[in-house]
């Protein structure tokens, strides 16, 4: 098979699972709201960053739809019962990395799949 | 549909493995079974020559008859713990269980959702009944009339449509729960119209709505994509439809 995607990359539109706390996830959905009221942003960022907003209230109904999925994980790492994982495609997660006001540690927690 | 065997065990009660023996279950069963039994339901404890002792419960047209070292067998296999409070729960549960009568189911069955088969693929309407905080399915005795069968579902209907439960908003998602017994939630989705009149007056306004149902689950309602962002990142059995399917889902 041919794929034009670099070996290791992510398809754009494959969602990846980033495991956040409720706090990270309470900040990174401030974060994308105030970046969508600045005029700075472009159009097609704008777009992903919505997704992203749509991903973090999506990622909370799952959990509320089907919280077993979650906890199995969060049984076998230790995690904190509220880390939940947030589905984001290479897309919507470049257009969260590439926001000036990103923190450093939510930088690091959606870059390496952790919190 | 209502958990586990004998009430689900618990992830510690299945690592361990303690035998249910036949005098602890036939103690606890003196205690817990002849409270159990009401003007219809008569619950019964003989000693068979070969069987040794057996429960008999009768209800109608269905009848059980589960010799104890059968029941014993099972909660040893389902992990079930061997004080006499877990053996009781167990039995209780065990007689939960039991198969719905049909003049049972139509006089307060209630129609939701379940899965149309094991392979969980499909959705299709089913009578329940509620016993305590679980709902259990009625399949219609064999020499039942047909128009007795259709009956009973009409009438379940109607009290589908009176089942209340919870709506939450979660942005661009409507989350429909049932608080005590979560197979009832998709109850309201006999009246698909009102239930979206209501999302609407929590605020969220759907331009073509889906719902996502997984029985035994909260409902999901959302637009199309954000259903299927839902649905389609989910490693859990559901169904996803458009509105308009609703109407065409059929008994099982």
């Amino acid at each position: 098979m041919v794929s034009a995607l670099a070996p290791g990359a992510a398809a754009p539109d494959v969602l990846v699972p980033h495991w956040l706390t409720a706090a990270e996830r309470e900040e990174l959905g401030t974060l994308v709201r105030c970046a969508l009221e600045g005029a700075e942003v472009h159009p097609v960022a704008a777009i992903h960053l919505s997704d992203v907003l749509t991903e973090l209230h999506v990622a909370t109904a799952r959990d509320a739809m089907w919280p077993g999925s979650a906890a199995r994980v969060r049984r076998v790492t230790g995690w904190g019962a509220d880390v939940l994982p947030v589905r984001l495609s290479a897309r919507e997660l470049t257009s969260v990395l590439t926001l000036p006001e990103l923190a450093p540690r939510l930088r690091t927690a959606l870059c390496q799949d952790r919190p | 549909m209502s958990g586990g065997l004998f009430g689900a065990a618990g992830l510690l009660q299945r690592l361990r493995s303690v035998p249910v023996t036949v005098a602890d279950l036939r103690r606890v069963a003196d205690e817990v079974l002849p409270p159990m039994a009401t003007g219809r339901l008569h619950v019964s404890l003989v000693d068979d020559r070969v069987d040794g002792p057996v429960v008999v419960l009768e209800e109608d047209e269905r009848r059980v008859r589960t010799p104890l070292r059968d029941l014993a067998e099972d909660m040893t296999d389902a992990r079930v713990g061997s004080t006499p409070e877990e053996l009781a729960a167990a039995l209780t549960a065990w007689v939960l269980d039991r198969p719905v009568p049909d003049a049972v189911a139509a006089e307060d069955g209630v129609a939701v959702l379940d899965w149309t088969d094991r392979t969980e693929t499909g959705v299709g309407w089913r009578v329940v009944v509620r016993r305590g905080n679980r709902a259990l399915p009625w399949t219609p005795s064999a020499g039942l009339d047909r128009r007795a069968v259709d009956r009973a579902r009409a009438a379940a209907e109607e009290r589908a449509a009176a089942v209340g439960g919870s709506l939450r908003v979660e942005g661009p998602v409507a989350l429909w729960a049932h608080p005590e017994v979560p197979l009832l939630a998709s109850a309201v989705l006999v009246t698909p119209g009102l239930l979206l009149d209501r999302i609407a007056a929590a605020g969220l306004a759907l331009h073509d709505p889906h719902v996502v149902v997984t029985p035994s689950s909260p409902l999901a309602c959302a637009d199309a994509g954000v259903a299927a962002r839902l649905a389609g990142e989910t490693g859990e059995a559901c169904q996803r439809l458009p509105w308009r399917q609703l109407a065409r889902l059929r008994w099982i």
